[in-house]
């Protein structure tokens, strides 16, 4: 039972980092229509940022500064990808878009290999939290962290959304945008915000999980077919699906690694999103009509 | 000569020119590290026509190729070693298999378009590399592969190498059969479906079956190539079968064309001599290809080789006018 549990727990942990990858496409695809295949780059930059600004040691004032590194920079990323690549694009031809997406992952993945090296960083713990142990079942500090972090980052969304101008101006540009150009409200910069807001995510989870999974700049197209893994489980478009797609293919993956063969936890993700897609292109929350963002 | 200004004309003089040409290349180029280079772009050519067709003229993607490689590599390799079945015959059985697979899987798949069929292909080949490097009863995984294959010899008593000439032989026959399919009533079909399903559908062409025989094609393509790659390696193993080999395989045709068979071959010779032809190229590789493949879709949506051989002609035509 406490075997269990503990593989909940880590599933759950690791499904808060898919569930932002998932809110990254999520956000961007209602923006743009466009599933920006370089969205997993976002958590392998910000991972390998903020292993290079703190290095293996630092802690407290250290970490917070890396993570914010982490997270301008990404943004930044974002921001960039938006202004000089989509937005410029000539062709709007879809399977050209797609290329264009595979183009920047590339671009991302190299400049990665090249600024930040071509070996695996290893950054600890962010600490703060005590150990806790449940009844045998270990409660990871970091765990914590990211737990807090999807909260955070889901409160801060819903208001946005919700009670701010500007998210309701992006609701309005990605339903109809003709019609919110009409009032004033120019559908490139709730592009350019949404890219930016993905980045920021990205970076965030990337940044909270390098002390799980250390930092590499291989990792990104495997975390961002498993964000988008989660964003199609929860149905494209839904940010809450996003974070609940996020928590399944967590658990789904921390299930098979504990009680079948560990070595083709990745596999078993690939392959759910494969038939999801297929069976299920709406997501297995599909019938459940959450009001879209 | 008339007949070579037509498209069908100028593709036979095309087919011969390749043909002159690599007899000529396996006659004078006697240097063993210039002709490994040019068999990898040669195998690596078989597959990237198989993409081209997807690709290009189908407008499908798919990132998967590296899965039917995989197949068609392990499945040539366990048929020599653990049957000892004649080359020839596996390697034509492991062109079948990845043929069989991908159009058992094709119909479900292909509903899928856009972003979504790259992304499912995406996770079908991550999850084939993930086979290939775990699946070790069968495919040796990372360490140790498969090792020592032998070296293919059709008739002993010719001596010399005999390797080139099949691979060049496969690279024609692959070729050719995708010249025919280009000009036949299947290529205007696959140009309609590129254009509109919808549309294709109405004008009563078959657009399932006709993208899954694509798919499946592209498949049995990259299989012979995995299976040469195979033959020609000798000891490999799962780390050859990568999804960077799916994404170089869309490089070539980005790099050569999107809509002539022709440029699959250019491209497969360019991708295959960078990496050779300059030095630390390995390190900026990634980025390399990342900023050539966006910078192409953003600017010259045909292909790179493509559209530069357009503004030649377009030079041309301008210089004879004025």
């Amino acid at each position: 039972m406490t075997y269990f549990l503990q593989i909940l727990i880590s599933g759950l942990v690791i499904g808060c980092i898919y569930g932002m990858a998932a809110l990254g496409f999520t956000i961007v695809f209602n923006a743009t229509r466009v599933i920006n295949f370089a969205n997993g780059e976002f958590l392998m930059l910000g991972g390998l940022a903020t292993a290079a600004v703190i290095g293996a040691e630092a802690s407290g004032w250290g970490t917070v500064a890396a993570v914010l590194v982490a997270a301008a920079l990404t943004t930044l990323v974002g921001l960039l990808m938006q202004a000089l690549a989509f937005d410029k694009a000539k062709s709007r031809d879809l399977q050209m878009l797609v290329m264009l997406t595979i183009g920047i992952t590339l671009m991302l993945r190299g400049g990665a290999s090249i600024v930040f090296g071509r070996s695996v960083s290893f950054v600890n713990d962010f600490g703060g939290f005590p150990e806790l142990d449940a009844g045998g079942v270990f409660i990871p500090p970091q765990g914590l962290w990211i737990a807090l972090a999807m909260m955070a980052v889901s409160l801060a969304l819903w208001l946005l959304f919700s009670h701010t101008t500007i998210g309701k101006a992006m609701q309005a540009a990605s339903m109809e945008p003709r019609a919110a150009a009409l009032c004033g409200i120019e559908p490139r910069h709730m592009a350019l915000l949404a890219f930016a807001i993905a980045g920021l995510i990205g970076g965030l989870a990337g940044a909270l999980m390098a002390p799980l999974a250390p930092p590499f700049y291989e990792n990104g197209i495997a975390l961002g077919l498993k964000g988008f893994a989660a964003a199609i489980a929860g149905g494209l478009g839904n940010p809450i699906g996003a974070v609940l797609g996020g928590l399944l293919i967590g658990l789904v993956e921390s299930l098979s690694a504990g009680y079948g063969a560990s070595g083709y936890k990745d596999a078993v993700s690939f392959l759910l999103l494969v038939a999801v897609l297929i069976v299920r292109p709406a997501g297995l929350l599909g019938k459940l009509q959450v009001k879209r963002v | 000569m008339q007949v070579f200004k037509t498209s069908h004309g100028r593709d036979a003089l095309g087919f011969l020119a390749m043909a002159v040409t690599l007899l000529l290349i396996h006659t004078l180029v006697r240097d063993h590290f210039y002709r490994s280079v040019l068999l990898q772009a040669i195998i690596f050519a078989v597959a990237a026509t198989g993409m081209t067709l997807l690709v290009g003229f189908a407008g499908q993607i798919s990132l998967g190729q590296n899965a039917f490689m995989a197949m068609g590599a392990y499945g040539f390799a366990y048929q020599v070693q653990k049957f000892g079945l004649h080359p020839l015959f596996a390697l034509g059985l492991a062109t079948l298999l990845p043929t069989v697979v991908a159009y058992a899987i094709a119909r479900p798949i292909l509903r899928l378009s856009g972003h979504y069929l790259a992304l499912a292909t995406l996770a079908l080949g991550s999850a084939g590399y993930i086979f290939a490097s775990r699946w070790t009863d069968v495919t040796g995984g990372l360490d140790p592969g498969i090792l020592d294959l032998p070296k293919f010899t059709l008739v002993s008593a010719w001596g010399g190498d005999q390797f080139f000439p099949l691979a060049a032989l496969c690279l024609m026959l692959v070729t050719g059969l995708s010249l025919v399919l280009v000009h036949s009533a299947i290529g205007r079909s696959l140009h309609a479906i590129h254009t509109s399903e919808l549309v294709a559908a109405c004008s009563g062409i078959q657009v399932e079956r006709t993208k899954a025989a694509i798919f499946a094609l592209a498949a049995g393509c990259a299989g012979l190539s995995g299976a040469l790659y195979a033959l020609f390696m000798r000891s490999f193993n799962a780390s050859s079968f990568s999804i960077m080999i799916s994404i170089e395989l869309l490089m070539m045709v980005i790099v050569g064309s999107l809509s002539t068979v022709w440029g699959s071959l250019i491209g497969a010779l360019l991708v295959t001599l960078l990496p050779h032809a300059l030095e630390h190229f390995e390190s900026a590789k990634l980025f390399v290809y990342g900023t050539i493949m966006t910078l192409v879709v953003m600017f010259m949506p045909n292909g790179l080789a493509s559209s530069l051989y357009g503004s030649l002609r377009q030079l041309v035509t301008a210089g004879r006018k004025a």
